[in-house]
């Protein structure tokens, strides 16, 4: 979901502002996934 | 020469070029950590290769075959639950790493695809496609992955809509680089 490497490619497509908009939102979902799973395993 | 170097340093060979010297002076004084690098760098290499052409070749086809009123009225504005499902799908059936979804999202976007389906796609790609999850179940167990599914796909579905909400009155337009 967070691609930091991906991310000047992935803003020529995006934008600069939506690209970094996308991998922070994708960051604080993957840091919540991790904390639930953790609840549950 | 001079222009030409300036030229050069305008673009992002620049890296490409600034990366060979590198490992072409780190070869001359036996640097150590080089070794590393340059496997890694073929590793990645030998990935990008060999996947990306038949990226290319499957979006030509979907380019050709896919009429647009046809995805729009599946995948577009105002598809709902179906659409959601149809890009899960796609996204599911596709392997490869992050960048070759880039130009996928192009051509969703192209076809009219709506804001929401092409960042669910993107999440979908990067989490639920059906080769890695492969791979995860068989490192990490079927439950494992059965519950981190679960809780992923209303994560990525969630940053969809917020993506559509912030971007729906920004003119927001996927380019091609």
């Amino acid at each position: 979901m967070v691609g930091v490497l991906t991310l000047p490619l992935e803003s020529k497509y995006f934008g600069w502002k939506v690209a970094v908009l996308r991998n922070v939102l994708s960051f604080i979902g993957a840091i919540i996934i991790g904390l639930i799973i953790g609840l549950f395993l | 020469m001079k222009k030409i170097i300036l030229k050069i340093a305008e673009t992002e060979y620049v890296l490409v070029i600034l990366f060979g010297l590198f490992i072409l002076i780190s070869r001359i004084f036996n640097f150590a950590p080089s070794k590393i690098i340059q496997d890694n760098f073929w590793l990645f290499f030998v990935e990008m290769i060999t996947f990306l052409p038949f990226m290319f070749i499957l979006i030509g086809l979907f380019d050709v075959w896919f009429p647009k009123e046809k995805v729009e009225k599946h995948i577009g504005e105002g598809s709902g639950i179906k659409g959601i499902f149809w890009v899960i799908l796609l996204a599911m059936l596709q392997a490869g790493p992050l960048y070759g979804a880039f130009p996928v999202a192009y051509l969703l976007w192209k076809k009219g695809c709506s804001i929401k389906n092409i960042f669910i796609y993107l999440g979908a790609f990067s989490t639920l496609k059906i080769p890695a999850l492969t791979f995860e179940i068989g490192f990490l167990g079927l439950k494992f992955s059965l519950l981190r599914t679960l809780i992923t796909l209303p994560v990525f579905i969630l940053i969809g809509y917020i993506m559509e909400a912030y971007l729906k009155n920004k003119n927001f337009e996927v380019k091609q680089p």
